[in-house]
């Protein structure tokens, strides 16, 4: 009489199991491991139900081989199951894997379209947004040096004499600063980077009109709220006007 | 990188420096966040002050007996479609003595469509912490969200809204990004270049600039609120419940119990999130400048007050491989005030 299946039961020891690579048992913090054959499990699971079977005083040999035999069927039909299981999977993969690769394509021939269009769409003098951003980059480092020179000029005047002479430079510093300060904000609204704020040609005023708020009544006029006091902006607003050029 | 703290300017060093310079000037800095509204100006030493009220309201019923007792306590209310709207602060405060949820008249750092309210009552709070104009036309920036990564928001709308409602009560609107305005506030020092990031109640807002310009800005719709409604979801509790949890002095650093351990998981969450994204778009890296010199970043906004906050902001920071080099990580120092004071600096320098 066979009890038990080992092959049945040593393919789904199989796919119960996973494979590990050393590096990854590594990561995992594991130096050392123990081992064991899949074929060693399978005969330690055959021999120990195959004695507790045969040794069991409560079961006559009749009922260990119906009870054998109804193991076995069911064992075989969870296997199939199983098995059908894993097809339906790998089919799934499968024609996930054929969309993706449509995705792809597809994505491809979007690129191909965007490129074609961001050539056509390219700034008449050639710029590109890289060197837009550093020709932004120069002139306002430029505009800093232009504002210490300008410090300089200012903080060294050594004679009535030489006055007139420091004036002149230092208004031609303004005018240089000046025609900077128009460039790189013309720059900046070109590539959308500017730090003013476009204005809106939509307003919503109007929407204020009747909302008869003032007719409330409220106590809002005798609270008073708490007010906390905070550093000065004196040393952010010198150095605001010192990068403006006007410092 | 370095790692300390101290990222205080000496401003009686710099007020003495520019004495000459510094005068007061007309303009208001306000910033508009789902959370709190702050109001900033210039006063007469040097210094500014800050007027902070909570962007929430509670409705509760009109009687005599109420009106009065609100108005001993000092508590502000408006009477409104015959109900009692409990404002700012105290509406926060009495919905978690009586364990309701306050309403809000904005939710992910933009007017909320779903509150039939919301701008009469948001327009009271901010007449009550702007005040009047010094004169009729007065310059105001207030703060704006960037367009988000991940939710579709219509920001046009937003500060339209806002421009209508400081222009009705006397004063000339001007939008800038909150993140912007945090550059202007912290990174002085760095001729404003670094990257200013705002964590705000409804979206965290970063942004990238390069003297004062700014090359990248962009937001992300999860801030102190996605924190309270994450950990009120997860311990089963009101979302005021939560914040209240939050705002009692957590360290994120070192969690005490239960609910202090959500806080700080969803914190850390939130951190991640955002210098993922910062990471991301400088990997994208359209219209990217090219630092030389590593630069700053300056941590700001109400959610960035609990305590280890910057920390954290720093352990998750080492944890990725960011693209440019960075200096200093700091939280400012007021925290709270600094989007409402950059957008002071904003509206004093003018266009």
């Amino acid at each position: 009489m066979e009890i038990t299946k080992p092959d049945v039961v040593n393919e789904e020891l199989l796919a119960k199991s996973q494979t590990l690579s050393l590096d990854e048992l590594r990561r995992k913090g594991k130096d050392k491991v123990k081992v064991i054959r899949a074929s060693d499990v399978t005969a330690m699971i055959s021999e120990t139900v195959d004695r507790v079977l045969r040794e069991s005083s409560a079961l006559s040999d009749e009922d260990v081989e119906t009870l054998v035999q109804k193991g076995t069927k069911e064992f075989k039909r969870v296997f199939r199951e199983r098995q059908l299981e894993r097809q339906r999977a790998a089919q799934e993969l499968q024609d996930s894997q054929a969309e993706l690769q449509a995705a792809n394509t597809r994505i491809k021939e979007l690129e191909g379209v965007i490129e074609t269009s961001v050539d056509r769409c390219a700034p008449q003098e050639g710029q590109n947004p890289e060197l837009m951003m550093r020709m932004v980059t120069e002139m306002a480092e430029i505009k800093a040096e232009l504002a210490k020179a300008q410090e300089a000029a200012q903080g060294s005047q050594p004679s009535a004499a030489a006055a007139p002479e420091t004036d002149g430079v230092s208004k031609a510093l303004d005018q240089i600063s000046a025609s900077l300060n128009s460039r790189l904000e013309q720059f900046g609204k070109k590539m959308g980077i500017s730090s003013a704020v476009e204005a809106r040609d939509v307003k919503y005023e109007s929407l204020f009109n009747s909302d008869g708020d003032a007719n409330m009544e409220s106590n809002m006029g005798d609270v008073e709220l708490k007010q906390n006091t905070g550093g000065g902006i004196a040393g952010n607003l010198a150095r605001l006007k010192k990068l403006k050029g006007d410092g | 990188m370095h790692t300390d703290d101290d990222n205080t300017m000496n401003h009686d060093e710099v007020a003495t420096a520019t004495s000459d310079t510094t005068e007061i000037a007309l303009g208001k800095g306000l910033d508009i966040g789902t959370a709190n509204l702050a109001a900033a100006v210039q006063d007469s030493e040097d210094g500014i002050t800050v007027t902070v009220e909570r962007n929430a309201f509670l409705d509760i019923g009109s009687d005599v007996y109420s009106k009065n007792m609100l108005t001993k306590l000092k508590v502000p209310y408006v009477v409104h479609n015959n109900n009692i709207v409990v404002l700012g602060e105290s509406a926060f405060e009495l919905a978690n003595v009586f364990g309701k949820e306050t309403r809000r008249p904005m939710s992910d750092g933009m007017i909320s469509p779903c509150e039939v309210d919301a701008m009469p009552m948001i327009k009271l709070i901010i007449n009550k912490v702007l005040g009047e104009p010094r004169e009729q036309g007065e310059n105001c920036y207030f703060s704006v969200p960037a367009e988000s990564l991940d939710v579709d928001n219509n920001i046009v709308y937003h500060q339209g809204l806002f421009e209508g409602v400081l222009n009705k009560l006397g004063y000339t609107g001007k939008a800038i990004n909150e993140a912007h305005a945090v550059v202007f506030s912290e990174l002085a020092e760095q001729d404003f270049t670094g990257i200013g990031i705002s964590f705000g109640g409804g979206m965290a807002n970063a942004c990238v600039a390069y003297k004062t310009i700014p090359c990248l800005q962009f937001s992300v719709a999860r801030g102190g609120d996605w924190i309270d409604s994450n950990v009120a979801n997860v311990l089963g509790i009101k979302k005021s419940r939560a914040t209240h949890l939050k705002e009692r002095g957590v360290d994120i650093r070192d969690p005490k119990n239960r609910e202090e351990e959500a806080i700080s998981i969803y914190y850390r969450n939130l951190i991640s999130y955002t210098l993922e994204n910062i990471k991301s778009r400088f990997e994208i890296g359209e219209n990217m400048p090219m630092f030389n010199e590593p630069i700053d970043i300056a941590c700001a906004g109400g959610t960035a007050l609990v305590g280890g906050f910057i920390e954290v902001f720093r352990d998750e920071f080492a944890k990725i491989d960011f693209p440019i080099p960075i200096g200093r990580i700091f939280r400012a120092e007021d925290a709270l005030q600094s989007v409402a004071k950059g957008c002071l600096v904003a509206a004093v320098i003018g266009d």
